[in-house]
């Protein structure tokens, strides 16, 4: 639907935003997105997967492994501190951006 | 239900990465796999239908196992980065001058642990470097033990050993009437003392025992502010002609023959039949003479002066040691005993004429022998030192073009080039130091069999080991060494683009400069190792021609034992020649006895007897320039029982006594000197001058000439006069032997005691041992480069084969490209070895300059052999290139064996 180099440049914010609500395995993260995008925006694992390592290595988001009755373990991803104030910069910037992109195109009334 | 672990773990190459993390990375994964799955099914998608809708969820595999691998790559790098930046900030907070100091202990941990994940490469680097190290750390102990320490005597740089110069023999020992006048006129030194050597043997204490005993002036122990351990030293009073007979004591001596007993001092031993006073015990570490010869007593030499102390022109084997005033150089020293010998010339014409003094400092005097030796040695552990080094450079720079990734990760996330070289610096010095500290093991072991090996020719003056001293140097050449070997690979890994590299599916190309660097590499280990090479034959040769060069005596079968009549029981020559004879009929009438005589002096056994002699019609001899033979007093049967050939005339016997005519045997070189083109037998010469009034002695036989200081000293000519006819009291007996000659040594011993049970024998030794100990020096010498000839013959060959390996490997694609147009595998591998050879060539070139100039400083020591020798110039390059060419075989011969589609495919 939208060109991988659009999608690339905004998971790190989509991902965080998912996060936002609650923590989330990885498989959950992908429907999720898909889901709130109405099957906009869908990610494979080997683009989804690697962003999630990152991310977790720069300290936005952290990874635990939870086991429930019943079911197999899974990995569940949480926002940290960090990672919060990554959203809220990363939102700002996008907001910036997109404003400044409609600008640019015409879109915008301002 | 299926296995998505296992699908994962089939798809994600994982298994590289270290604690586990890959494994539950698959797990992630194969869950969400799982998860697609089950959800596919709930929408009511068949099996396979939901297998493959799983399947695509994924996408690429490769590019996510790459974008994990280099994610968690950076992860860990950069965590460590981190833990760098904050110890650093702790350390920098702090304030501390150590900063440097665990900065320095951090980087090393890092290398530690980057080494650890390649412990093939750590282990072969650490050996070989411990291998060059451990060898510098050898020989360099034995340098420093015997070349650098100062003697352990105190102040014992103001010590000066002096011996004579006369007209006609450069090095001579000192009359004793001018050592006296030394003593009294020269205005630099405190004191002086003499000294010289010889035996005495003691009765009285179990069975008679002949004791090493030196002679020396009162002021000897003063000179070396040596105290004695008990008792007390000489007194002046001590030191003349009929003083009251004392001794002292070595503790060696006091322990070993009297128990230690501690009532010592006061009592007195018999000691060659006059009763002497322990007057003093030396303590344990006390070592004199320097030389380190094993000592039993010393007593006063002038008491033993009547023969010399009015004879100017007797050198009775007596060197002088003495102690400069504070603040006199040697060459001052030297030029005041000039003064003195002047003096002395002019006043005694007849004795001094052109007499002078050597004046050098004890610690020179000590090691001028070896000197030389030692630092060809340490020379070849250098050249083996930095063929190791050169190995080892080769191969970090081998694994850093395999670590550019990493490398180009560290730049990516912001690691400056510095920072990387500093990195990659500390792990080539973790290297070095580890290499260093199992060095100085090898060393401590090397050292002591060294030792062991050369327990007789090491003074135990020099002390010879590890110390602080040793490590430290060690250590600093280990690091001196890692800094200029390690720097090159780790500048050279941090120059290409990080880009290039960090591309998937870059290949390797390889580039102008790392080529470069490796031909640099091989030209110098060819070089080093051709130098060292070249070196070791040349000793090695001139050993071999030493052992081979005939002796001019057969020593085989033939034992030798010296025995000294005390002139207290034997004070008229009858009755020592009596007791010879006697001693003669009885060894020869033994059982395995072949035959047997007597010699005053052994070739290359200790002690000899030079003099001056003149041939009858030859002119007067001027400005006290004398010629010189080597003399020995000789029983019948001597030429015969020591194989010495006598060409002409008759042996001695036992009718050339005293009232018989003079006779003399000489040599072929006497007899070629003076009669070349005429029988010498019915020639005259005599001791002494022209104008000495000694006996006409009639030449009666020639005999063959004998090397008797060990084949590489050109010996004067010799001639022989019969022992009834000069008489000394000490004697060799030689026996020569039907089987083993030592298994006589007992029952001539029982013969020596039948004819007088007080009569002790000494030195047994056969002559084979004497000839093998007086070229122990070159065996030791050619040992020792041989065995570091070797280890650097090894070591370049496994250099260049890496080199080679490691160029070729690279070139696989190309080599591919070319097969695949078409060139036969013959051009192929004649290119590769072609390039390989032209280094070795280059290296060869510059290892037999280097070689020429060792060959150079090692010319004075060689024996038989040209310092250019060509056969050692030839061979060594040639068996070197041989090697290398082996080596640089087997990597091009596996490249053409390679299949040009596949090295295609290597891209």
């Amino acid at each position: 639907m939208f060109s991988s180099q659009l999608k690339k440049g905004s998971i790190e914010l989509l991902i965080l935003s998912i996060l936002d609500d609650q923590p989330l395995h990885g498989y959950e993260i992908g429907k999720l997105i898909e889901f709130r995008s109405e099957g906009k925006l869908n990610f494979r694992i080997s683009s989804l997967y690697p962003v999630l390592c990152r991310m977790e290595e720069k300290g936005w988001i952290a990874g635990r492994w939870v086991e429930k009755a019943g079911q197999r373990r899974r990995r569940y991803y949480r926002l940290t501190p960090k990672g919060r104030r990554a959203l809220s910069a990363e939102q700002e910037t996008w907001v910036e951006f997109a404003a400044a992109v409609n600008q640019v195109i015409g879109l915008s009334h301002a | 239900m299926r296995d998505w672990k296992r699908y994962a773990r089939e798809h994600l190459p994982l298994h590289e990465m270290k604690g586990g993390s890959g494994e539950s990375i698959i797990e992630e994964v194969a869950g969400q796999l799982e998860d697609a799955y089950l959800e596919a099914l709930e929408r009511g998608l068949s099996e396979e239908e939901a297998y493959s809708f799983a399947r695509e969820t994924v996408g690429d595999w490769d590019a996510l196992a790459d974008a994990i691998v280099k994610t968690h790559e950076a992860e860990t790098i950069s965590r460590a980065e981190a833990w760098v930046e904050r110890s650093e900030q702790r350390v920098m907070a702090k304030g501390g001058g150590f900063a440097w100091l665990v900065d320095a202990q951090r980087d090393i941990r890092f290398s530690v642990r980057a080494l650890r994940k390649s412990p093939g490469f750590a282990a072969i680097a650490i050996f070989t470097l411990a291998l060059g190290i451990g060898a510098v750390t050898t020989i360099f102990s034995l340098v420093d033990g015997m070349l650098l320490k100062p003697l352990p005597y105190s102040d014992s740089e103001e010590l000066v050993y002096m011996w004579e110069k006369l007209a006609s023999f450069e090095n001579a020992t000192v009359a004793y009437p001018n050592f006296l006048d030394w003593r009294e006129r020269n205005r630099v030194m405190n004191d002086l003392a003499a000294f010289n050597d010889g035996s005495i043997n003691l009765t009285g204490v179990g069975d008679p025992v002949e004791l090493d005993m030196v002679r020396v002036s009162e002021s000897l122990f003063p000179i070396l502010r040596a105290a004695p351990l008990l008792g007390r030293t000489f007194l002046p009073e001590e030191d003349r002609i009929g003083a009251q007979p004392v001794v002292v004591l070595t503790y060696g001596f006091w322990q070993s023959r009297l128990g230690g007993a501690s009532d010592v001092v006061g009592r007195t031993l018999m000691l060659d039949d006059f009763a002497y006073t322990v007057v003093g015990v030396m303590p344990r570490d006390f070592v004199f003479p320097p030389s380190g010869q094993h000592v039993d007593v010393y007593v006063p030499i002038e008491q033993f002066a009547q023969r010399w102390i009015e004879n100017r022109g007797s050198h009775p084997g007596i060197a002088v040691v003495g102690r400069l005033n504070p603040g006199v150089s040697v060459e001052r020293a030297f030029d005041d005993m000039e003064r003195v010998a002047l003096e002395l010339e002019a006043e005694y014409p007849d004795e001094n004429e052109g007499s002078r003094v050597h004046v050098v400092s004890l610690h020179e005097r000590m090691t001028r022998d070896s000197r030389g030796a030692m630092l060809l040695l340490l020379l070849a552990v250098g050249l083996l030192l930095l063929i190791a080094c050169t190995n080892v450079a080769g191969l970090v720079l081998a694994r850093g073009s395999s670590r550019q990734r990493e490398i180009a990760i560290r730049t990516s996330l912001g690691a400056s080039g510095p920072r990387i070289v500093r990195l990659l610096l500390t792990e080539s010095l973790t290297l070095w130091l580890l290499g260093g500290l199992l060095g100085i093991g090898i060393a401590a072991f090397a050292i002591d069999a060294l030792v062991q090996l050369r327990a007789d020719a090491i003074s135990p003056l020099f002390q010879v080991g590890i110390d602080v001293r040793v490590v430290v140097v060690t250590l600093a050449v280990a690091l001196m060494t890692g800094v200029l070997f390690g720097l090159m690979p780790a500048l050279r890994s941090v120059r290409p683009d990080v880009v290039e590299s960090l591309k998937e599916g870059g290949r390797t190309s390889g580039s102008v400069g790392r080529n470069r660097a490796r031909t640099a590499l091989v030209v110098a280990e060819v070089g080093l190792a051709v130098a060292l090479l070249v070196a070791a034959g040349l000793t090695i040769r001139s050993f071999l021609k030493m052992t081979n060069t005939n002796p001019g005596f057969a020593p085989e079968s033939v034992l030798s034992v010296e025995i000294n009549l005390p002139t207290a029981r034997y004070p008229e020559e009858a009755q020592r020649t009596a007791f010879y004879y006697d001693l003669l009929d009885r060894v020869r009438a033994l059982p395995g006895v072949r035959s047997a005589a007597t010699s005053y002096v052994l070739p290359m056994a200790p002690g000899g007897w030079q003099t001056a002699y003149h041939a009858e019609g030859e002119s007067p001899e001027e400005d006290g320039v004398y010629t010189f033979a080597e003399v020995s007093s000789v029983s019948a049967d001597y030429f015969a029982t020591m194989g010495i050939p006598q060409p002409r005339g008759r042996d001695f016997t036992r009718r050339d006594g005293e009232p018989a005519p003079p006779v003399v045997i000489i040599d072929e070189v006497m007899a070629q000197r003076y009669w070349p083109n005429e029988d010498p037998i019915g020639k005259r010469i005599k001791f002494g001058t022209f104008e000495s009034e000694n006996e006409w002695m009639e030449v009666v036989g020639v005999a063959g000439h004998v090397k008797v200081n060990g084949v590489i000293s050109d010996a004067l000519p010799q001639f022989y006069i019969p022992h009834g006819q000069h008489n000394e009291r000490g004697y060799y007996l030689v026996v020569s032997a039907v089987g083993d000659p030592t298994m006589l040594a007992e029952s001539i011993r029982r013969a020596v005691l039948e004819i007088d049970p007080a009569q002790p024998i000494a030195s047994v030794n056969t002559m084979d041992e004497y000839v093998r100990t007086s070229s122990a020096d070159d065996e030791f010498q050619a040992l020792l480069l041989g065995i570091f000839a070797a280890v650097a013959l090894v070591l370049a060959a496994v250099g260049i084969y890496g080199v080679m390996a490691q160029a070729t490997a690279e070139r696989t694609h190309e080599i591919g490209v070319r097969i695949a147009l078409g060139a036969t595998e013959q051009e192929v591998l004649g290119m590769i070895v072609r390039q390989g050879m032209t280094r070795v060539a280059f290296g060869v070139a510059m290892g037999l300059g280097l070689a020429v100039v060792i060959g150079r400083i090692m010319a004075g020591s060689l024996f038989g052999v040209s310092a250019l020798d060509p056969a050692t110039f030839v061979v060594a390059p040639l068996f070197l290139s041989a090697v290398a060419l082996a080596a640089s075989l087997v990597p091009a011969r596996r490249a053409v064996a390679v299949d040009p589609v596949r090295a295609l495919q290597t891209e």
